[in-house]
């Protein structure tokens, strides 16, 4: 029990109490239970009349119905729960991660931020669900039981305490001493997997390279050490199998001598001895449950530090206090702008200063690490300079509501995001309302309008997982429609065309160039030939701005730009 | 695709086979495996033996017994408590000894699978993301082997063990606990039609759910550009609403399971109350006889409540073992039955060559004849699925032919060892595959032997040397090693440098899609006129630059050569 893990359940702490509930009352009934045939047992013994015996058989069916009932309830109710907390930790997290913004998600490993959400929301509903109830209704149980016998007879109440407490304390101390060796097998194994996943993904690589043979006697070398010096080590562990074994069942069996013993020189009532060969070993369930639940809990501890730590993250982007109107032109100034990421030491951007006239296209061109997506990022409000100002009409950006500036400007980027659905769906995400005909529209503009009305089913054509049936290209098309549809009057093209092929690109440059003069457009580029009719190139090498022009102006100063030109279509 | 989509195909594909289907392979280990199954049998009849012992003393006690007439029961309880304790330690030693030996049963049986397999799927998944799959069903099967199996043989022999035993002392107490047996066994099949139903509808929308949580995350950018952050959670939001009612009555359902357990096991031992009490009564049994026959009524019974509390998760179970089994039973692509002496001459000759994917009825290459003289250099063009990977495929004998016939010189390549076709070609792959291992080892993969002297000249032809050096630890940095991420132009030169340590007079280009930024695109560009030099080159190319550098061009279109283009001047 973990009062931290606890009041994370929020309102669902309810529902799980409601489950601690019936699993207490059910596992009264299974001491019920127990009583019942203990006291039957002693009418039997003691020759009571037939009534007596009956009815305490009665109170054993009647107990042994309710038990029925509420496991039924018991298990229905560990669904609801399990249910009713993932839904809550979910949208929780995902309305937290909304709030921080695609500047929390771009700074985090990616993967990170879905085993938080998915694996840690899976594991503390587990927790919630089963752990919570089976080890309080156990605790409550085993005490319970002590209660009883000890309201019979104190002195086997005491000893089986004894038991009880002396096995977690010989366990631990036995594991503490294990523990370290433990891990050591278990590292060896998780290495074990990782390198077996590694040659089964590079598998046609080692056909290639006629190494699967050498691979494979290197693969069953390896499960070979690793079951020789696991098995002895483990071996040895797992003698508190035996340990606690003993201490259990020896505790039970020792009583039920022990008590025997004292009923035969008249020390205890028959019906304290038939109590203990009956009731005595309920006290050890709640450590064996503890003991199956043990991963359970431990995942549960350790999943509860990332899902806090995104919850108490700190906002990247506050939102205005009184957000300015939206802007009349579109113009782009970068003022003085100087950043840092959060996790970096060194300012990605120092004082960058440019401004993108209304319904220009300006290219960003530079050696990677120059700055250039993180010009785009700060556009877009994803994260927040340290210094200097970026204004669109005039109004500093961080004036506007962030939904005020997100419906002024919109991107295409190289790592398209397609989410689960159709592609109507998918264009739909820019503008919900938009019709079929509008949908045809911007198709055309990106130059997909073909190809998708090649598919058999057309705009209805589900696009996979991810976006995983369609080729970069495609999907990349597809983004440039759905940007369109946005009707964004400011657009950015954030490396579009790095991922696709000859076709492909040619096709994304001419939608490019069909927009020029529509809208005001900031194009960063690797390939320097796609941005050659841009009205004005920037550009950009370690933070800053070393020059700007058109094309041919560039060209004749011979500084960076005419170099990385030059640099560039050398054939294979 | 779906689990769900998997199970249908493996059902398809599989005779009867599943969980017994595997049994044959777990008794490759059949010394551990029998006595994980003894072991566990041992431990549980002592278990049973402790308890029908504390009974019969607690029975003596009660029925006036003298203390020094139970001493003997007494010290012998002691001794069977000792037993139970060690046998269970044996158990656990014996079934962990069973799953590291199944190890090398499993996983690299998996591994040899999957090698004849890749670089094509099975089942419907692509080797690479078959590896996940696999190597989680196998640890699945471990467990199953060194755990789960033990207890189903100890549900089915301990009561019937504890039955006949019961039947000399007394039948009619033996007949009464019978019909438990197969009553409580039954419950996981009740409902079993209904169960499996819903376990599919629930778990297959539980994973749409998260595929959706998951697109949530890493489509962040895209939902806050377009202000549909909020719309997407109440997306989300109403399709669990929808889950709701389906997980329910599973919920309802398996309530009814262990309800039902729970009310035939009390069933079983107020039977045997009652049944004891009546034949006392009539002088049939011992009075001290009664405490043993309700221990006994509850011991016979408590390993079959075990098991069908597990049984639940068989269906999970059933499903890894025919994913292993579809593994193991899958067919080499091709034969390695050649024995003919390397070529002297390396030109490549397709001729009238055609294929199909196994498992398809399309045909990829219909009629496809193309010839590359030795130290030539031949372009494959055409739009993408048209056929070209396929072609290096082929000539690369992950497949063979369906029709026609490949030559390299006058050497059909399929009389050839494998052995010797690797020497003979190798390819640059698109997406370079790197162990995580040394970048060393990396490039040493084609020829482990090579000296250091031998790989960092490979290295510097590739244009790879310069960089591997400014890494912290040189050729010994670990590739995918935390904070050494190459570059995709990196790993291409590996990729190259690999090629060149391995030397073979034949090569597979097959260029990257992806642009570089200027400075690596430089690198990659020398590396790649290097390595080409002196050989006979395939090129799959995608750029005008890269085609105009062939010596000659073919289009594919349709499965065959659609037309022989002429190369630019250059």
């Amino acid at each position: 029990m973990n009062a931290e893990i606890f009041a994370l359940a929020g309102p669902v702490r309810g529902r799980i109490m409601i489950s601690v509930m019936i699993d207490v009352m059910l596992t009264m009934c299974h001491v019920a239970g127990g009583v019942f045939i203990a006291f039957w047992l002693n009418a039997v013994f003691n020759g009571e009349r037939a009534n007596s015996v009956i009815m305490w058989l009665l109170a054993f069916a009647a107990a042994a119905v309710f038990r029925g009932v509420l496991a039924w309830a018991s298990e229905s109710s560990a669904q609801a729960t399990a249910q009713a907390s993932k839904y809550y930790l979910r949208e929780l997290l995902l309305t937290k991660l909304n709030r921080l913004g695609p500047g929390y998600v771009m700074a985090r490993p990616t993967g990170e931020l879905q085993t938080i959400i998915v694996n840690g929301v899976e594991i503390l509903e587990g927790h919630f669900s089963r752990f919570l109830p089976a080890v309080m209704s156990g605790a409550v149980g085993c005490i319970a039981v002590l209660v009883i016998i000890g309201l019979n007879d104190w002195l086997t109440a005491l000893l089986l305490l004894l038991f009880l407490v002396a096995q977690p304390l010989i366990d631990q101390a036995w594991m503490r001493r294990r523990m370290p060796k433990l891990s050591g097998i278990f590292a060896a194994t998780v290495s074990f997997g990782a390198y077996l996943l590694d040659n089964l993904q590079g598998l046609s690589t080692l056909k290639i390279f006629d190494a699967t043979g050498r691979r494979r006697s290197e693969l069953v070398r390896r499960a070979r050490v690793l079951r020789q010096e696991a098995m002895p080590k483990i071996s040895v562990t797992m003698a508190r199998i035996a340990i606690t074994g003993l201490l259990t069942f020896g505790g039970v069996a020792t009583l039920i001598v022990v008590n025997s013993w004292r009923y035969a020189a008249g020390s205890i009532s028959s019906l304290t001895l038939l109590l203990t060969v009956f009731l005595a070993r309920e006290v050890f369930r709640p450590l064996e449950r503890l003991e199956k639940e043990f991963h359970a809990f431990q995942a549960a501890k350790g999943a509860i530090k990332p899902i806090k730590g995104l919850l108490d993250a700190k906002l990247i982007v506050g939102e205005a206090m009184n957000p300015a109107p939206l802007p009349d032109s579109t113009t782009i100034s970068f003022e003085d702008v100087t950043f840092a990421y959060p996790s970096g030491d060194r300012p990605v951007l120092e004082n960058v200063s440019f401004s993108v006239p209304q319904g220009k296209m300006v290219a960003l061109v530079g050696p990677s690490g120059a700055g250039k997506s993180t010009i785009l990022s700060l556009l877009l409000r994803f994260f927040e300079p340290q210094c200097g100002a970026i204004r669109i009409g005039g109004t500093d950006i961080s004036d506007l509501s962030l939904e005020d500036l997100r419906s002024l400007v919109t991107v295409v980027s190289q790592d398209v995001q397609l989410f689960h659905g159709t592609i109507a769906d998918n264009l739909r995400i820019a503008r919900p309302s938009a019709s079929d005909a509008d949908l045809r529209e911007v198709a055309g503009i990106a130059h997909i309008a073909e190809f998708i009305d090649s598919l058999p089913n057309g705009y209805e054509t589900d696009v996979g997982e991810r976006g995983a049936r369609l080729s970069g290209g495609e999907r990349q098309r597809i983004a440039i429609a759905r940007a369109l549809l946005k009707d964004a009057p400011i657009l950015l093209f954030d490396e579009a065309t790095s991922n696709v092929d000859v076709v492909n690109e040619r096709a994304i440059q001419l939608s490019i160039e069909a927009l020029a003069g529509h809208r005001t457009m900031i194009v960063v580029a690797h390939r320097l030939a796609t941005v050659e009719k841009a009205d004005l190139i920037i550009v950009m090498d370690e933070g800053g701005v070393v020059e700007q022009g058109s094309h041919g102006a560039l060209l004749r100063v011979g500084g960076l730009y005419s170099r990385l030109v030059a640099g560039e279509g050398t054939p294979a | 695709m779906t689990g769900l989509a998997i199970d249908r195909e493996m059902r398809a594909i599989s005779p009867p086979t599943g969980l017994l289907g595997l049994i044959p392979l777990a008794t490759r280990s059949k010394a551990p495996l029998v006595l994980t199954i003894v072991a566990g049998m041992v431990a549980q009849a002592l278990m049973v033996a402790s308890l029908v012992t504390g009974g019969w003393i607690a029975g003596q006690a009660l029925t006036g017994a003298t203390v020094d007439a139970f001493t003997p029961a007494a010290v012998l309880l002691l001794g069977f408590v000792a037993a139970t304790a060690t046998a269970r330690w044996w158990q656990a030693h014996v079934a962990h000894d069973l799953a590291f030996g199944l190890i090398e049963v499993l996983q690299v049986g998996i591994y040899d699978g999957l090698e004849r397999a890749a670089p094509g799927s099975i089942l419907g998944l692509r080797t690479g993301e078959m590896a996940g799959v696999a190597n989680a069903d196998a640890q699945l099967m471990e467990f199953f082997y060194a755990h789960t199996l033990g207890d189903y043989v100890a549900a089915a022999v301990v009561p019937l063990g504890v039955l006949s035993v019961l039947t000399f002392v007394e039948p009619i107490l033996a007949l009464a606990l019978l019909p438990f047996l197969p009553l409580l066994a039954s419950i996981p099949f009740w409902l079993a039609r209904c169960a499996g139903k819903q376990g599919h509808a629930v778990s297959a929308a539980m994973g749409a759910l998260t595929g959706d949580v998951v697109e949530a995350i890493q489509g962040q950018r895209d939902l806050a550009i377009f202000g549909q952050g909020q719309a997407y959670l109440q997306r989300l939001s109403s399709r669990t609403a929808a889950l709701g009612e389906q997980q329910r009555s599973y919920g309802g359902r398996s309530g009814l399971e262990q309800a039902a357990i729970d009310v035939i096991l009390s069933l079983a031992v107020l039977t045997t109350a009652v049944v004891s009490t009546l034949l006392y009564t009539n002088g049939r049994i011992a009075l001290e006889f009664i405490p043993v026959a309700v221990v006994l009524a509850a011991a016979a019974l408590g390993p079959v409540v075990e098991v069908t509390q597990t049984a639940r998760k068989l269906g999970e179970l059933r499903a890894g073992a025919e994913r292993i089994l579809a593994i193991f039973h899958q067919p080499p692509n091709v034969l390695d039955a050649g024995s003919f002496d390397t070529p002297t001459n390396f030109s490549v000759r397709f001729d009238r060559v055609a294929f199909a994917y196994p498992g398809e009825r399309h045909a990829v290459l219909k009629d496809v004849s193309f010839c590359i003289g030795h130290g030539q250099a031949v372009a494959l063009i055409g739009i993408s699925g048209a056929g070209k990977s396929t072609c290096a495929n082929l000539l690369l004998r992950f497949w063979d032919p369906v029709a026609g016939v490949i030559f390299i010189g006058d050497t059909d390549i399929s009389s050839l060892p494998i052995t010797t076709l690797c020497k003979l070609v190798t390819i640059i792959p698109q997406d370079v595959h790197l162990f995580n291992e040394s970048i060393a080892d990396n490039i040493r993969l084609g020829r482990p032997d090579a000296t250091a002297a031998e790989m960092e000249t490979a290295a510097r032809m590739a244009q790879a040397h310069d960089f591997i050096i400014d890494l912290p630890k040189g050729y010994d940095t670990i590739c995918g090693e935390r904070g050494v991420l190459l570059s995709s132009g990196q790993r291409q030169r590996i990729a190259i440098a690999r090629a060149f340590l391995h030397d073979a007079p034949i090569l597979i280009l097959d260029e990257p899609v992806s642009n570089l930024d200027t400075g690596n695109e430089r690198a990659l560009h020398t590396a790649m006129a290097a390595i080409r030099h002196n050989r006979t080159v395939l090129l799959i190319a995608h750029r005008q630059s890269t085609i105009d550098t062939a010596d000659e061009i073919f289009e594919l279109k349709d499965g065959t050569v659609d037309s022989r283009l002429p190369p630019k001047a250059h």
